[in-house]
């Protein structure tokens, strides 16, 4: 059902927002306005999310199944829309703000991770960000595949040191290559390109372009800010916004599933397990954050932000927990897909945002291995659906 | 309340709130007087926590301490 024969959910945004105030003044209480400012900022990247339906898994599928490329057009401009955020900031041109890349190693963990997780969102159902915002719009078997995530991400944190023993070249940095500005126009040229190939295919299938700037036109502006629905480009826009103010408040770029390893592992030790010899979770950040609160990690702060927005989001479009029966074999692949996810972020160094977007805007090449290996592993997921019944066989119709 | 799965939903989001209450209770924070919007999360200035600098940022600090 569009948005627009639906009416907000006055009881749900009427819990939302105060909620939203109160979790902001105790983390402006007890932690510091730093945190009050990263736990907004995910609540606007919820809001955005899901009124532009910005999701990455079904925007791959549509186009690997049927050569629509609007999500995929969408994602790649706000690739090219970030890095120019970005370059200028990590190449230090305002030597005054301190801010740091995300970058993780050009190697075989991240290639077999990232292909994982290209299998797993397809099989889950969502990305990192997509199971966030799915989740906090009410979908119930997200809920298990975030579950299975969280599981997943554990798992991999424990066996991380293994796969960090393969073949590694380490940290390879493009603007430290190149410079930020040649590493900029290199950039923007690759992305070009991929536009232009997804273009050219969308148009030799359909005849023409979906339009990035277009939703159904069935409300004034105003109240489609407020009640949705976005068009992509519009998300577009605010996630490149957003992801700025994140790398200058936070002094890195968005992630997401470090906080999923972190909930797990805190979890299981809660419950007895044994962690001590899990070398991920004995030294560095990752100790530091086990022995503190979730609500001092930013990471988990803006994770718990993008779920509250996009439940008020789904409050005001009345879209929230939309009548849906689970099925067997919907639960399964939910597993299934909700550990490969986890565990193949830990092995790319995060997920589609933390590892792809965040990597390849700080123009760190595992960023490019990422997007590589992930839509390869999207290939693969895409037949898997098919083999479990998930999507009929190509060319008919669902 | 329209379905069942609002009802899931919604006792999901109670059960995590007071998962993080039982965890803020266990590690509350000892604040000093001198927090303010820098101070928090200062160890993440060394990378993103999904990153290899993430993983090693407070490792390093402890090394310069040292």
């Amino acid at each position: 059902m569009d948005s627009a024969d639906t009416k907000p959910d006055i009881p749900l945004v009427a819990m939302t927002v105060p909620g939203l105030l109160l979790v902001s003044l105790f983390l402006n209480h007890a932690f510091a306005a730093r945190s009050t400012i990263l736990f907004l900022i995910g609540a606007g990247l919820g809001v955005t999310l899901f009124h532009a339906s910005f999701g990455f898994a079904g925007g791959w599928r549509q186009f690997v199944r049927k050569q629509h490329g609007a999500a995929i057009r969408a994602q790649l401009l706000l690739l090219a829309g970030t890095s120019l955020l970005f370059f200028p900031v990590l190449g230090s041109v305002f030597p005054q703000i301190h801010a740091n890349g995300a970058f993780g190693p050009v190697s075989v963990s991240v290639l077999v991770g990232a292909f994982m997780f290209g299998v797993g969102m397809q099989l889950g159902g969502g990305c990192g960000s997509g199971t966030l915002f799915t989740v906090g719009g009410g979908h119930v078997r997200m809920l298990i595949t975030l579950a299975f995530f969280v599981v997943g991400t554990v798992v991999g944190s424990a066996h991380l040191p293994w796969w960090l023993a393969l073949p590694n070249m380490g940290k390879v940095s493009l603007i430290e290559t190149f410079g930020w500005l040649p590493a900029l126009v290199l950039q923007a040229l690759v992305l070009g390109v991929l536009y232009l190939v997804v273009a050219r295919m969308e148009r030799r299938r359909h005849g023409r372009l979906d339009s990035l700037g277009d939703a159904p036109q069935v409300r004034s502006l105003g109240r489609r800010l407020v009640f949705g629905p976005w068009p992509l480009g519009w998300g577009i826009a605010g996630l490149a916004l957003l992801g700025l103010v994140t790398l200058l408040v936070a002094g890195h770029p968005w992630s997401i599933t470090f906080a999923f390893g972190l909930w797990g592992t805190k979890i299981w030790s809660a419950l007895g397990g044994d962690i001590s010899g899990w070398s991920y979770w004995s030294s560095g950040y990752p100790a530091a954050a086990l022995n503190r609160s979730v609500l001092a990690d930013t990471t988990s702060l803006m994770n718990f932000g993008i779920i509250m927005g996009a439940v008020l989001a789904a409050g005001l479009a009345g879209r929230f927990a939309p009548p849906s029966r689970l099925k067997l074999n919907g639960v399964l692949t939910a597993i299934l897909g909700g550990l490969l996810l986890g565990y193949g972020a830990r092995l790319a160094f995060g997920c589609n945002i933390g590892g792809m977007l965040a990597g390849i805007a700080s123009g760190s090449l595992h960023g490019w291995l990422w997007l590589f290996a992930g839509f390869i592993g999207t290939l693969w997921g895409v037949r898997l659906r098919t083999l479990f019944g998930m999507d009929p066989p190509a060319g008919e119709r669902p | 309340m329209k379905n069942r799965n609002r009802w899931i939903m919604l006792a999901a989001i109670l059960l995590a709130i007071i998962a993080v209450a039982l965890d803020y209770i266990q590690h509350p924070v000892v604040r000093t007087s001198g927090d303010t919007l820098d101070s928090i999360a200062d160890e993440h200035e060394e990378g993103a926590p999904c990153s290899m600098d993430g993983m090693h940022a407070e490792e390093e600090d402890d090394e310069e301490e040292l």
